[in-house]
């Protein structure tokens, strides 16, 4: 290449601004634009003088300068002198105008550093022409129609095009004398060459040994002066390699005479080749698509990494800032991508072992969870994330299905119906504005040369686009938009998702299926008419299937699919088939195919088992997707993942296989389209084939190491950016405008239970609640309600907890849900110590050997015991028996009139006898028979259900755990797989309520708040997974707000509360969306006692202020008084 | 007050299966007032009358016993003139597991073998232990004049 002749003294340089190493020192033939990369000329610019300038985008002469920012500071005089400090004379002045290209900054640097000196008042430029023949013949020709992507029109921009110009180090490689002086042009090139024998060669050895990145500088001989120094050479060398730049190199400084190893300080001219805007899609492309049986870290994406900082270090270098950018200042950006790459080398260098392994033999990889990698999400974090994903636009307009879709769909449904044909059929909003993507940046090409000479442009190409994240250049505007023709349908279980889908394929069928059906059993359509999708697989082609849709579902959901699909479908308007086992061996191929459109199923339902097994079987042929005739032979019309999170693991074989599965329109179903990573969402926008978020180095770079490196915000921002268009989420908690749920909740029952406390119980209750009164009035009368506060609460709280059960009374260190428990169990110590209160709970805790003798009785009296149950009873002739009561004797009654009649007998100072025997009857010896019919356990009798007997009086010790346990049982009777949730504010009530439930046979869980997060989590998944019938006992503090229980139908409140807000609240937690039978709530209330005092209380308030918060601890003693006075009333 | 369950279940059973030789028939104004016809047992002084009796379940019926007496006149150590009735299981032996149906069963038992041990009626009760054979005629007679429907 030629270079313009440059000679004159190296000007002395220093930096004040970045910007100003711009300027040029090549003043001797006062034509500072000689030296110009020799790429193109300056058809469009008549100003340029220079032969070899670079093409300019627009005519804005002087606006913006080389390498500097677009928007700095105009020259001003006044300015200038401020800044430098005295007054300058006009003279010189004028000669900074004149070559400060209007920049202030430049000005002042030329000032400062003496360079203005050798400038003169600019002489019209002698024009000095070089033409180069190499890329003039294509640099001017502009056609602004075309696009740049379509090779015919490559000539819209020059073979190369100058963006900036930096300052850099090398050093000499060889000795001599005028080697190299000031304005001497020197070549850039890489190339590879032995390492220089030389004392620096530890320190190159290094950087070659991990990768040569050698860059020299020769002159026009070709003879090779030096090299440029490591920290430059790095990204230097990417950028040359990967046919990004060209630099060209002007010697700013170098030693008159060069010894090796000398510092030389060069300018380098950097312009971009033309070829980095092209080809770039189809080497990504490439990249992409080149395993459907080899996937991880390849070659390419570490290229594709090192291209990704070079430039962002190139443009950091030249000071090129972005005209337009999205959110964060672009410097920062770049810090953090170059952090982000680092972090990637630094794991590379970490194990590089096991990730070459992986990349060489895919077979490895797992098929289910195992060897995730990803940091977990903290469930705010997923909380936060979820709720920008779900803010979804009632105003979304709605499409009706079609008249053969034979259910009916609710408003939501309809409006996702019309989004999921909108996302189908690509027709974009077009009242969204069309914003850029968020990973580009836009530059403007510079107007001026590091000579601040005007550059030849071209015509509608002011700008060009960088994608800093994955080093991707443009030339046109990149738009955001996906083209992806499907999406993520994410609402949350319950509300019609597999309807939905069902309602889509029925409205929203191909050309070729319409026409199929409209003709009859004859076939219409030419495959030209066909959209297809790009070849997948390089190794063949998936024949177009373009009436059927592919559901792939887990395999106990197939059945369920089917049956939908029938029930949402008008007869014979939609032709399904299951894909599985034996009927597999249908040949999809034909079956699927075009000529067989008539007759093609419009469904076929399948199961992730069936999609990697059949794509084992290919990858074990090398990848011939006809090979087998089935799934993965056809290029479906729709693909249909159902609980897509079973893809969550990109690198899982499930996963891969459904990545191949080849569809025009790609859907996912799932509610949880982020189970607890990130990632989780990659494998979704992976299998949907989303640019460019499908590329894992990207998606990396752009969000997981962010996320890694704390950046939450930011990572999450991009996320929903990414999920923006893409997905569609509604949650059973969202509203309509008019404010109505939606979809409406089943009704709700609440019943109050009358509790009759027994004798025993009520005796204790009587002797706790005469204490608190009299502790009461006492403090009344002497005035010191409030200082007895804490004394008092207790031993309402103790009256409170004796209609649950007397031996909380006593329990010393009860586990009260309540902010005065510790004081309460002070108090209580003082009643613990009472004789009188010992003697009345101690017929509570009398122990029984019952366990003994229900083991004792001959199994003949059993049986006939449990035949008997089915008799009447003979007393009230209820049939069965209620609550069948035997007698030490063995005959049976209800256990109600058994004890009546004991009850009769005793009255009239009768020796109580047996209503059949008349045996004196032993009020002991008296047995409840429990009935293990709807047990978990049963299954082994084959005569008839087990039964054992229970000493009646053992868990009769109290009222509310009989009604409870009598409850349930007939819930269980009636119906056998309900789930039930239990709360009480008192969870030393809920430890006496698990044995009874023990005993009764019936499981159970427990939630309460001494167990950690994740023991919590396991009970609730244990209640939800549960199949029988089970009982979720809860503490009302631990479980009244959050929980989800809506798999559970019936509420049992075991204690009144003092606001019913609080008891509203958790029972919400059981009827709340997604409840879909009706809920019946029991609140059990001892009857002529402080509950139904404190069920007053709550009536007149309505709510308590201070169960929300707002009144001070002293405002809510004062309102407790008052609730105490009225409760001891 | 409702009717229990177990006197309606009763008195279903007393229409659906009567027991040969008894009736009873509760009032339609009063579902615990019934009207009983017993028909003496054969080879018994009282074979050929048809007793009427009437009988009244009280509130707290089946804890206590039902109320129960003859209307017609009957000559019998074990009933007095009111037409009361001296049996255990109407005292202290009832139990809640009988019924109107074993009761009536049991009075018509009584019928066929009178316990003049345990009298209710003491001139009865005499003359039966006296001459038993003129105090059967005498049963005979008042049974064709009281019983006997003409």
């Amino acid at each position: 290449m030629d270079f313009a002749e440059l000679d004159g003294p190296p000007s002395k340089r220093r930096r004040f601004f970045s910007g100003a190493e711009a300027q040029e020192d090549g003043a001797t033939q006062q034509m500072p634009l000689a030296a110009i990369p020799p790429t193109s000329s300056p058809h469009t610019t008549p100003r340029c003088t220079s032969a070899n300038a670079p093409p300019q985008p627009n005519g804005r002469p002087g606006a913006v300068d080389l390498g500097t920012n677009p928007v700095s500071t105009a020259f001003d005089q006044a300015t200038f002198e401020s800044f430098v400090g005295e007054a300058v004379s006009s003279d010189i002045i004028s000669i900074l105008r004149d070559h400060c290209g209007n920049n202030v900054e430049r000005a002042i640097n030329l000032y400062l550093d003496g360079t203005w000196r050798t400038l003169k008042r600019k002489a019209p430029p002698a024009v000095k022409i070089r033409p180069n023949l190499k890329t003039t013949t294509q640099g001017n020709r502009i056609n602004p129609k075309a696009s740049s992507r379509a090779p015919t029109t490559f000539h819209s921009m020059p073979e190369s095009r100058y963006i900036g110009v930096f300052g850099a180090e090398g050093w000499a490689t060889r000795s001599g004398s005028d080697l190299l002086k000031h304005s001497d042009i020197v070549k850039i090139e890489r190339q590879k060459i032995q390492p220089p024998k030389t004392k620096v060669q530890s320190r190159l050895g290094a950087a070659v040994r991990r990768n040569d990145v050698i860059v020299r500088f020769t002159d026009r001989t070709g003879r090779e002066i030096g090299r440029l120094a490591k920290e430059t050479a790095d990204w230097v060398s990417t950028l040359i390699d990967q046919k990004i730049c060209k630099f060209e190199g002007v010697c700013v400084y170098a030693p008159e005479r060069l010894r090796t190893n000398d510092t030389v300080v060069l300018q380098l001219r950097c312009s971009l080749l033309r070829s980095c805007f092209f080809g770039r899609d189809f080497q990504v492309a490439d990249n992409r698509d080149a395993g459907l049986f080899n996937q991880g870290e390849s070659i390419e994406e570490k290229n594709l990494r090192q291209r990704q900082v070079a430039l962002v270090k190139l443009f950091q270098e030249i000071n090129l800032v972005p005209t337009r950018a999205n959110s964060a200042a672009a410097k920062h950006r770049r810090q953090e991508l170059l952090q982000a790459a680092e972090m990637d080398d630094k794991k590379d260098k970490e194990k590089p072992v096991v990730q070459s392994r992986a990349q060489d033999n895919p077979a490895s990889s797992p098929n289910s969870d195992e060897n995730e990698d990803g940091q977990e999400l903290e469930q705010d974090q997923l909380d936060a994330l979820y709720k920008k994903a779900q803010s979804f636009d009632f105003n979304t307009p709605e499409a009706e299905p079609a008249d053969t879709f034979a259910m009916t769909l609710r408003p939501y449904q309809k409006q996702s119906l019309y989004w999921m044909m909108a996302k189908e059929k690509d027709q974009r909003n077009k009242e969204r504005e069309e914003s850029m993507h968020p990973l580009w940046e836009e530059y403007t090409w510079p107007l001026k040369d590091y000579d601040d000479k005007d550059l030849p442009q071209v015509a509608d190409q002011p700008v060009f686009y960088i994608n800093p994240y994955s080093g991707d250049l443009s030339l046109e505007f990149p738009r955001q938009e996906q083209h992806c023709l499907g999406g993520i349908l994410a609402d949350e279980m319950g509300l019609g998702k597999t309807i939905q889908m069902l309602s889509l394929i029925h409205t929203h069928r191909s050309d070729v299926s319409i026409q199929a059906r409209q003709a009859g059993a004859h076939q219409v359509a030419s495959v030209n008419q066909l959209p297809r999708l790009p070849t997948v697989s390089g190794t063949s082609i998936a024949l177009n299937a373009p009436c059927t849709t592919l559901v792939v579902a887990p395999m106990s959901l197939l059945a369920q699919w089917q049956s939908e699909a029938e029930k949402a479908s008008k007869e014979s308007t939609l032709k399904s088939m299951v894909y599985y086992g034996t009927e597999k061996s249908a040949d999809l191929l034909t079956l699927c195919s075009q000529a067989n459109a008539a007759n093609a199923p419009d469904l076929i339902i399948t199961s992730y088992g069936v999609v990697l097994s059949e794509f084992n079987q290919i990858a074990a042929k090398g990848g011939n997707r006809a090979s087998t005739r089935g799934l993965f032979s056809l290029n479906f019309f729709r693909v249909i993942l159902d609980e897509a999170h079973n893809i969550k693991n990109r690198q899982a074989k499930t996963s891969r296989a459904c990545y191949e599965i080849a569809a025009e329109h790609r859907w996912a179903l799932t509610g949880t389209p982020i189970v607890n990573k990130l990632e989780d969402l990659f494998s979704l926008v992976r299998f949907l084939r989303v640019e460019p978020w499908n590329n894992f180095s990207f998606w990396r770079t752009f969000i997981t190491l962010p996320f890694e490196s704390k950046d939450f915000v930011r990572a999450l921002d991009v996320v929903q950016t990414v999920l923006e268009p893409l997905v569609m989420r509604r949650t059973k908690d969202m509203k309509t405008p008019d404010g109505l749920p939606l979809v409406p909740l089943p009704p709700k029952h609440i019943e109050i239970v009358d509790i009759e406390l027994s004798r025993a119980e009520r005796d204790v209750y009587e002797y706790v609640f005469t204490r608190a009164k009299r502790t009461f009035t006492a403090n009344v009368e002497a005035g010191t309600v409030m200082k007895a506060f804490t004394s008092i609460f207790a031993q309402i709280l103790r009256l409170r907890q004796s209609c649950c059960h007397p031996v909380l009374v006593r329990h010393l260190n009860a586990n009260v849900d309540d902010e005065e428990a510790a004081a309460a169990a002070d108090a209580a110590a003082g009643l613990a110590d009472d004789m009188d209160l010992q003697s009345l709970i101690e017929r509570f805790t009398a122990t029984t050997d019952d366990a003994a003798d229900s083991n004792a009785f001959g199994a003949h009296v059993l049986n006939q015991i449990r035949d008997e149950a089915s008799n009447e009873c003979p007393i009230c002739a209820e049939e069965p028996i209620i609550d069948q009561t035997v007698t030490g004797c063995w005959h049976s009654a209800c256990k109600k009139c058994l004890l009546d009649y004991i009850q009769y007998q005793t009255d009239k100072n009768e020796l109580p006898r047996c209503f059949q025997c008349r045996e004196p009857i032993n009020s002991r010896d008296l047995f409840e028979v429990v009935r293990h019919d709807n047990d978990l356990d049963n299954g082994k009798s084959d005569d008839g259900p087990r039964i054992t007997l229970q000493r009646l009086g053992v868990n009769n010790s109290s009222a509310k755990i009989v009604t409870l346990i009598k409850q349930l049982r007939e819930l269980r009777q009636e119906r056998p797989t309900i789930k039930s949730v239990v709360f009480s504010q008192f969870t030393s009530f809920l430890s006496f309520i698990e044995p009874a439930l023990a005993r009764a046979n019936m499981h159970f869980v427990r939630l309460d708040g001494s167990m950690s997060q994740k023991a919590r989590a396991a009970v609730l998944e244990e209640f939800k997974e549960s199949k029988g019938f089970t009982v979720l006992l809860l503490s009302l503090k631990a479980g009244g707000v959050g929980l989800n229980l809506t798999m559970a139908k019936r509420v049992f409140m075991m204690d009144p509360w003092w606001s019913f807000a609080i008891e509203a609240q958790a029972i919400d937690r059981v009827h709340r969306m997604g409840q879909e039978d009706e809920v019946k709530v029991y609140r059990f209330i001892a009857k002529d006692s402080v509950e139904e005092r404190m069920l007053r209380i709550q009536d007149r308030k309505k709510f308590i202020a201070s169960s929300l918060g707002m009144m001070s601890d002293e405002e809510k003693r004062v309102q407790r008084i008052e609730d105490i006075r009225e409760l001891l009333s | 007050m409702a009717l229990p369950k177990r006197i309606q279940k009763e008195t279903e059973r007393l229409m659906a299966e009567p027991v040969p030789g008894i009736s009873a028939i509760p009032h339609e104004d009063n579902l615990r007032y019934f009207d009983v016809e017993i028909h003496g047992p054969s080879s018994s002084p009282y074979e050929g009358g048809v007793f009427k009796l009437e009988l009244f379940l009280p509130d707290d019926y089946p804890m206590t016993p039902p109320k129960i007496r003859f209307l017609t006149k009957i000559f019998h150590p074990n009933v007095d003139k009111l037409g009361r009735i001296c049996l255990d299981v109407l005292k202290n032996n009832w139990s809640p597991a009988l019924q109107i149906r074993t009761i009536l069963l049991s009075i018509q038992a009584l019928l066929g073998a009178p316990n003049p041990d345990d009298p209710l009626a003491a001139d009865v009760a005499k003359s039966w232990k006296e001459d038993e054979k003129a105090a059967i005629a005498t049963a005979k007679q008042w049974t064709q004049q009281y019983a006997v429907p003409k």
